[in-house]
């Protein structure tokens, strides 16, 4: 669900990265070089922290940025429908693809999952030591 | 679930790659040098999501599998689940040395070898690995 969701942000004009948990979502927020500007989390999920959690971190550690809390597909869903339509490319936005993938998303099982946008520059880590 | 209506484009042109990586920052990395060559990419963090992702119906060309994890055994595990269901899918095995000296001892480099299309060595060579990845899917 968090790979369905995170494609139609990217369609849509997002970069996305997925995080499984809040512990990934802390270990991205936590690096120096990438700038994250909203963050859209669910509320269950595995790991130390809950939804609620991460939210009160990020709003006291990085209050500039965004957090939208999901507890539920459908608000996870709802969600992505209004960051694409107040996105980089808004006239990309079909309303009619979003409907389509309501449909397939509800016809599958939830998933707990966690996603953060960000737009602007991103530093890469390889291990190889390349890095922009 | 519902296997007979895929997730994703089915009008896309772009081939899939699933990368199965546990350390978020390397699976980030990778999956967006990835998409920055054109390809369509899911991400799982470990052998149950990726697993998850194709039982959803997801169609998916290749997996690269990153074997630098405390739960290699499942990593293993995985390919070979992948290769007995998903046979047309391509699979690349990549591990940084310390994996690799683990499985020779535990015997499982030569299954692995038989059971992947290509084994890779970290750190990446990112235009290597992009080559290699081109080279399998026009197979």
């Amino acid at each position: 669900m968090r790979m369905s969701i995170s494609r139609q942000l990217r369609d849509c004009g997002y970069a996305v990265i997925e995080a499984a948990n809040a512990d990934e979502a802390l270990v991205v927020l936590q690096h120096g070089e990438i700038k994250v500007d909203i963050v859209l989390t669910d509320i269950e999920m595995p790991g130390s922290m809950d939804g609620f959690a991460l939210s009160t971190w990020v709003r006291k550690n990085h209050p500039g940025i965004e957090v939208i809390l999901a507890g539920t597909l459908s608000r996870a869903v709802d969600a992505a429908i209004r960051l694409c339509q107040s996105g980089p490319f808004p006239g990309a936005y079909e309303r009619q693809s979003l409907l389509g993938l309501i449909k397939q998303l509800m016809a599958t099982r939830a998933a707990r999952r966690m996603i953060a946008g960000w737009r602007g520059l991103t530093n890469k880590m390889f291990k190889s030591g390349r890095s922009r | 679930m519902n296997s007979a209506c895929p997730i994703g484009d089915p009008a896309s042109k772009r081939l899939t790659i699933l990368v199965v990586e546990d350390q978020i920052l390397a699976r980030m990395a990778l999956a967006d040098e990835l998409r920055r060559h054109g390809f369509n990419v899911a991400e799982a963090k470990n052998a149950d999501e990726a697993l998850s992702i194709f039982h959803s119906g997801f169609a998916v060309q290749l997996a690269i599998i990153d074997l630098d994890t405390p739960r290699f055994q499942e990593s293993v595990h995985l390919a070979a689940t992948i290769r007995a269901e998903y046979p047309a899918v391509k699979l690349l095995a990549a591990s940084g040395q310390g994996s690799q000296d683990v499985l020779r001892e535990q015997g499982s480099q030569d299954d692995l070898r038989e059971t992947v299309d290509a084994f890779f060595s970290k750190p990446y060579d990112l235009e290597q690995l992009i080559a290699m990845i081109e080279s399998l899917l026009e197979q």
